[in-house]
């Protein structure tokens, strides 16, 4: 199994955290499917599933194929391109644009808020891409203030991260503001 | 509570004080109708100086940003009409001035309609009622799905209890 069974077995018994997760590139689709398909098949949690990474329709697809129902899960997509600022589907909100940091940060509270439950994820795919498009104090001043939403919010979230070398720095800087930095493969 | 602290809260009471005490001195040394413009000025600069805050600090191009742009642009018409109307209470104007009040207050509801217009698209996009919905719907049919699943276990579990004892 990719994601590392003990350490998403010590996640299943809290409540809530704030985590951050690095995958290698190699394994990092897999490991992400695998992440969301443990949180709503073996937790049955509802959730919001942040993507800066690839399309909706692409991640909607792939989960689908694993045997993720998809039907409890919040899309927010910010890197399909659309027409004017933001569109919103039956399914997904589409936010046009990885810098657009407000717009994602205010779907993400609208979102969690509005899960009718008292168990919640948040994932966000990924601080990587974040760094693609905005200056990496810019990331670690947003995820700084996401990591401590995810606390008000009492939410399981997790933060994914390719492992490189490049990002190093950040990822130390940013594990003060998270419960744990897990290594899932690679 | 530590010395920090402290010195914060005796600060801001200072600070409200001083407020307090400006106003007092300007309803009891001007006219009612001259003190009410500069009091309804000072509310105007502090509403347009949060407002500004929040415009530059909010990502470029999203919606929220775009709502505190036509917000600003109203409180702004609204600061420009009372500076007029105090003005005409300082200096009486001729009747030729009415327009520029009437230009003004008419365009601040203008953009008021145009930023509540923003905010109701604002309301549209990021509202997750009908998806949170969904999802009550969907957790509330795997709970009845797995209490039914329960029972059926219990049903099949005594039946072949009392096989046995049949036996």
């Amino acid at each position: 199994m990719v994601v590392k069974k003990k350490g998403m077995d010590e996640l299943s018994n809290l409540q809530e955290y704030v985590v951050l997760a690095t995958v290698s590139s190699k394994k990092y689709h897999e490991t992400n499917l695998k992440i969301i398909k443990y949180l709503t098949k073996k937790e049955s949690t509802p959730g919001v599933y942040v993507t800066l990474n690839r399309p909706f329709n692409t991640v909607k697809k792939q989960l689908k194929e694993k045997g993720v129902d998809t039907s409890l899960i919040i899309f927010i997509d910010a890197i399909t391109k659309v027409a004017g600022a933001t569109k919103k589907t039956k399914e997904c909100l589409f936010l046009g644009s990885p810098e657009n940091l407000s717009d994602i940060s205010f779907s993400m509270d609208q979102a969690v808020r509005s899960l009718p439950a008292k168990k919640k994820f948040v994932f966000f795919d990924s601080l990587s891409t974040l760094l693609i498009y905005n200056k990496a104090q810019t990331v670690a001043k947003f995820i700084h203030f996401l990591a401590s939403k995810m606390r008000i919010w009492k939410v399981k979230g997790i933060i994914i991260s390719l492992k490189k070398d490049s990002d190093k720095e950040l990822i130390d800087e940013l594990t003060q503001f998270c419960d744990k930095v897990l290594n899932l493969g690679g | 509570m530590n010395i920090k602290n402290l010195l914060k809260k005796i600060n801001t009471f200072g600070i409200i004080l001083i407020i307090f005490i400006g106003l007092l001195t300007i309803i009891l040394l001007m006219p009612s109708s001259i003190s009410i413009g500069l009091i309804s000025l000072s509310f105007g600069i502090m509403a347009i100086i949060w407002t500004a805050k929040a415009f530059w600090n909010l990502s470029k191009g999203s919606s929220l940003k775009s709502y505190a742009f036509y917000f600003l642009l109203s409180l702004t018409l609204i600061f420009i009409f009372s500076i007029w109307k105090t003005l005409g209470d300082f200096f009486p104007l001729g009747e030729s001035f009415f327009y520029v009040e009437a230009v003004c207050i008419s365009f601040a509801y203008l953009l008021f309609v145009v930023s509540a217009y923003k905010l109701s698209k604002i309301g549209e996009e990021f509202g997750f009622r009908v998806e949170a919905k969904n999802i009550k719907l969907v957790i509330k049919e795997s709970k009845n799905n797995k209490n039914n699943g329960n029972s059926n276990k219990a049903k099949n579990s005594s039946i072949i209890k009392i096989r046995k004892l049949k036996k």
